[in-house]
């Protein structure tokens, strides 16, 4: 509106003001001389005089066609509503017209150049290499930046932009640029190669980050790539940023203090951003020169290191893609010169007669947070961490299970962390006598050979089952803590999420039972998982002792329903050996435990002649009637039983008191007579 | 070679196999229950596990129930055929010397051997039974029935709830568990004492084995029934030789064997209910 409104204004006014200005609509009378070739060589004298406008040169004039400028973004307008000094007869009169003024409609936009460096060293140091709005946009042509062939599409910017900020342009070579190579350098980083390699239309260029008309210098407080700004000109993109960046870089928390991170161009160099932050000149080959020999030692601290490297036990791995300065990125090309030139390196280890300390330097251990961030962190937060991060001797670190050079990924069957390999893994320090197992914390013993014996133990090693739970599934493998803290996964108050991440139908069924605390609010403990399955130990239920032990289990909370069974037949026979006499998971099933109330308890009235039946096949409803919990001591709950026994208590005691008193005076008689007898004889 | 004493027949054949049934069939029901009834006790678990476990003593324990209803079968056979010839009424067991039912004149008995033993009077005039072995052939009679008729409760308590309600498989397991705790107890105890451990007769009278008492000893311990037999002139019908030395051997290894296993159960049933 704003531009149509200046157009018709300065239409008037030139309608009042200039009468021998041609008429409106009359492009015509323009394009009898400008258009084609026949447009007169005179038009070069027309000099830029430090307008905005552009350098026009014969070439671009000569190339009017009224079809390309029907096409322009500026098709609706007249050749007069730029040139507003144009007359019909002004080559006659020798008169000069004016430059072209953008401003008079794009006010806004010429008001912001005028601010910024490009538009200063035009109007205040008339610099000549200064762009003017026809550098960027082109003249008669200008197309809209939404149009693909116009030079301010995103498509196009870097190369516009790299017209006078390419190396060796007549601009860079007469002024300061703080960056060099710009153009080469955006063109290699991932922002670069997402837009010229992978074609992204998104893809951040020139003008993303430094503004189109606002460009100003870094060091200006208002720039977009000012210190102050920077950030949240890269946020435009990487909103997130600040939730989803790797927490750990080269070793350390990348916000030195929580929420303060460091200002992105800090780590991110502005146009040579890399997906990682290491230096590629250095090559595999170059470290592979020293450290592929194997007599390669080192005395440290007193002691003789080899740095030897098996290179095929790095190509073989899962790390065989990464290049050595990937890990061990504080090898430097510009401190570690030696490193990249052989010929330089030989000549230096003759000199110095093979001291090979004094090639490149020590280098720190490697960080392996640099890419598995996650994993260092949980790492961190568990008990090897924690032991680590005090000097701990005994801490692991990731070497210590995944090794160094030859690191494999957990699904080769090969790798010490494959599955079925993890439990002898982890008790080369668990097993009793080892590292772990000699410190006063251990409780658990003999974790192998329980676990070994267990149903995981078996699955795993003896039916070769990846799937079967081992040390990692329930202590997870980086962040292990011991049971007693809150967070560990096998945490009492943790291990049925754990257990449910295989077991999962099993775990439904419990949270729907008496034993959820969904269900039963109590502050009671609940049983979980492994106060009846035991941890290490865990058995298939059908076999071993498991069946031996439900009883005392269960007890543990249920004393007075343990005791009654150990009164009956089942409890009896169940603590002389006997595995199929009915335990309490037989008829209160094992997790589905509910009251007998509940439809779908296995004691309800309408199921519990289904479950004797499982053992007793010929159960009737009288059958379910037997009371598997009686006891003689209730005359109030068991009146009969208590009248029962006692009854038969007073048989038993009269009949033996009488006799038992009269057993002993025949005794005493006897005697005596005996004596008498053997005197008279 | 010293001239044997005389001895005479007290029992039949018949009466030792039914004796040796009841011992054999008697321990291993003793044995196996008490398994079951003191799991708690170490001494009957390991028993228990020597026998091959609950499963085991299991059917050993129906199989001396089945010897049970087999001798039970051919005594009660026997007492049939004893009315239908004749030789037994039911006024001759409420009155004569053969029977095995108290009588009043065992009351009397009873009462004159109390006061025998506190030395306020002679021995008793006995027969043919005394009182406390007809108790013992009563307790038996008794307790087959009672243990009998609860244990197949518990042997087949599917069909037996075809009748029964489900709280009277609980009330056979108390009155069969504790019954057989009267009868165990009361005939390792009572009964090996009265018969066996008696100052007279200790350490074992054979007599159910033998089938024969020395003629002196059988003066002295019923004297009633051998004045009846001189008075009807019937004494020599029942004189015997005595069994070879070797045969006496054979039998009192072999009771004296049953006699400390039985004795063995009652240590283990006294330790059991002493300490738990």
């Amino acid at each position: 509106m704003q531009k149509k409104a200046g157009v018709c204004i300065s239409i008037l006014l030139f309608l009042l003001f200039a009468t021998a200005t041609p008429m409106a609509g009359e492009k015509e009378a323009c394009l009898d001389c400008h258009e084609g070739d026949d447009f007169p060589p005179r038009f070069l004298e027309f000099n830029n005089t430090g307008f905005p406008g552009g350098e026009e040169t014969s070439e671009d004039v000569k190339e009017i066609h009224l079809e390309k400028f029907e096409n322009s973004a500026h098709k609706d307008q007249l050749c007069t509503d730029c040139h507003t000094t144009a007359t019909v007869d002004h080559d006659d009169e020798g008169k000069k017209i004016a430059r072209v003024n953008c401003q008079s409609c794009h006010k806004g936009q010429y008001k912001t150049y005028s601010k910024t460096v490009h538009g200063k060293a035009l109007l205040k140091r008339q610099d000549r290499f200064a762009p003017t709005c026809a550098s960027c946009h082109g003249n008669h042509y200008i197309l809209k930046a939404s149009s693909p062939d116009s030079s301010t599409n995103i498509l196009h910017v870097p190369e516009t932009c790299g017209r006078c900020h390419k190396e060796g342009t007549a601009m860079t070579d007469t002024h300061e640029i703080s960056r060099s190579k710009i153009v080469e350098h955006y063109s290699m980083s991932i922002h670069g190669k997402a837009l010229f390699e992978r074609g992204l239309t998104v893809a951040p260029v020139c003008t993303t980050c430094h503004g189109s008309h606002d460009i100003l210098a870094h060091e200006d407080q208002k720039s977009k790539i000012s210190k102050t700004n920077v950030a949240a000109t890269c946020m435009q993109c990487h909103g997130l940023i600040e939730k989803t960046h790797q927490p750990m870089v080269r070793g350390r928390l990348w916000e030195k203090e929580q929420g303060k991170p460091p200002v992105c161009v800090e780590c991110h160099k502005p146009h040579d951003l890399q997906q990682a932050i290491y230096d590629k000149t250095i090559t595999d080959q170059n470290c592979l020169e020293c450290h592929s020999n194997p007599d390669l030692k080192v005395t440290r601290d007193g002691k003789t290191v080899s740095l030897f490297v098996d290179n095929t036990k790095h190509e073989n791995s899962v790390h065989k893609e990464e290049p050595c300065v990937k890990c061990h990125f504080d090898i430097h090309p510009d401190s570690d010169t030696l490193c990249k030139d052989p010929a330089a390196l030989r000549e230096h280890l003759q000199k110095t007669g093979n001291v090979v300390e004094s090639v490149c330097k020590e280098l720190k251990q490697v960080d392996c947070a640099s890419c598995h961030d996650q994993e260092v962190l949980a790492y961190q937060t568990g008990i090897h961490g924690k032991l680590a991060a005090k000097n701990d001797a005994d801490a692991p670190n990731c070497l210590t299970c995944h090794g160094k050079h030859d690191v494999l990924s957990k699904k080769d069957p090969a790798s010490v962390t494959a599955a079925l390999n993890i439990p002898n893994l982890c008790t080369d320090c668990h097993r009793d006598g080892e590292k772990s197992a000699i410190r006063k914390t251990a409780t658990q013993t003999h974790i192998l050979q329980s676990y070994s014996q267990s149903i995981h133990g078996e699955g795993a090693q003896k039916s070769g089952l990846s799937v079967s739970a081992n040390c990692a599934s329930c202590h997870t493998s980086h962040k292990v803590l011991p049971a007693a803290d809150p967070e560990s996964t096998v945490n009492h108050a943790n291990i049925s999420g754990t257990c449910s991440n295989c077991h999962i139908g099993i775990s439904e069924t419990l949270n729907k039972s008496v034993h959820s605390p969904e269900v039963t609010k109590t502050d009671k403990k609940l049983p979980v998982c492994n106060d009846c399955h035991s941890s290490h130990t865990i058995s298939r239920h059908d076999a071993g002792e498991f069946r031996l032990q439900i009883a005392t289990q269960c007890g543990d909370c249920h004393k007075d329903a343990m005791d009654s069974y150990f009164e009956t037949y089942h409890g009896k026979a169940s603590k002389l050996g006997e595995k199929n006499t009915a335990k309490c998971s037989d008829c209160h099933s094992s997790h589905n435990v509910l009251p007998a109330t509940n439809a779908k308890s296995t004691l309800h009235p309408k199921n519990v002649v289904g479950t004797c039946k499982n053992c007793h096949p010929g159960s009737n409803p009288n059958f379910a009637g037997f009371l598997p919990h009686a006891t003689h001591n209730d005359p109030v709950k068991y009146p009969i039983l208590f009248y029962s026994y006692w009854a038969m208590t007073l048989l038993l005691i009269g009949t033996f008191l009488f006799f038992g008193l009269h057993t002993l005076l025949w005794l005493i008689r006897g005697l005596i007579d005996r004596k008498k007898h053997d005197q008279q004889f | 070679m010293e001239k044997q004493e005389q001895h005479i027949r007290r029992f039949q054949v018949s009466h030792t196999v039914l004796h040796l049934m009841i011992i054999t069939s008697f321990l291993t029901l003793a044995l196996t229950g008490m398994t079951l009834k003191f799991a708690d006790n170490q001494f009957f678990a390991l028993i228990s596990r020597g026998l091959g476990g609950p499963v085991v003593t299991g059917y050993l324990h129906r199989l001396g129930a089945f010897i049970t209803f087999i001798y039970a079968g051919i005594h009660l056979t026997q007492l049939v055929l004893l009315f239908k010839r004749k030789k037994m009424t039911i006024m001759g067991l409420l009155s004569e010397e053969y029977s095995l039912v108290p009588l009043p004149r065992d009351a009397i008995e009873l009462k004159q051997n109390f006061l025998y033993f506190i030395g306020k009077g002679p021995k008793p005039n006995f027969g043919r039974w005394t009182y406390w072995e007809k108790f013992d052939y009563m307790a038996v009679f008794w307790g087959i029935a009672v243990i009998g008729v609860s244990g197949l409760i518990l042997w087949f308590p599917e069909i037996a709830t075809w009748v029964l309600p489900g709280w009277a498989i609980n009330v056979a397991n108390l009155i069969h568990s504790d019954e057989a705790l009267l009868a165990t107890g009361f005939i390792f105890t009572i009964h090996f004492f009265n018969t066996h451990l008696r100052p007279e007769a200790f350490p074992m009278d054979t007599a159910i084995f033998t089938q024969r008492v020395p003629l002196s000893t059988f003066k002295e311990e019923r004297p009633r029934e051998y004045e009846q037999l001189v008075s009807r002139g019937e004494l020599e019908e029942h004189l015997v030789q005595p069994l070879s030395p070797t045969l006496m051997k054979t039998v009192k290894s072999f009771g004296l064997t049953f006699l400390i296993i039985g004795l063995i159960i009652v240590a283990g049933i006294i330790y059991s209910l002493a300490f738990i």
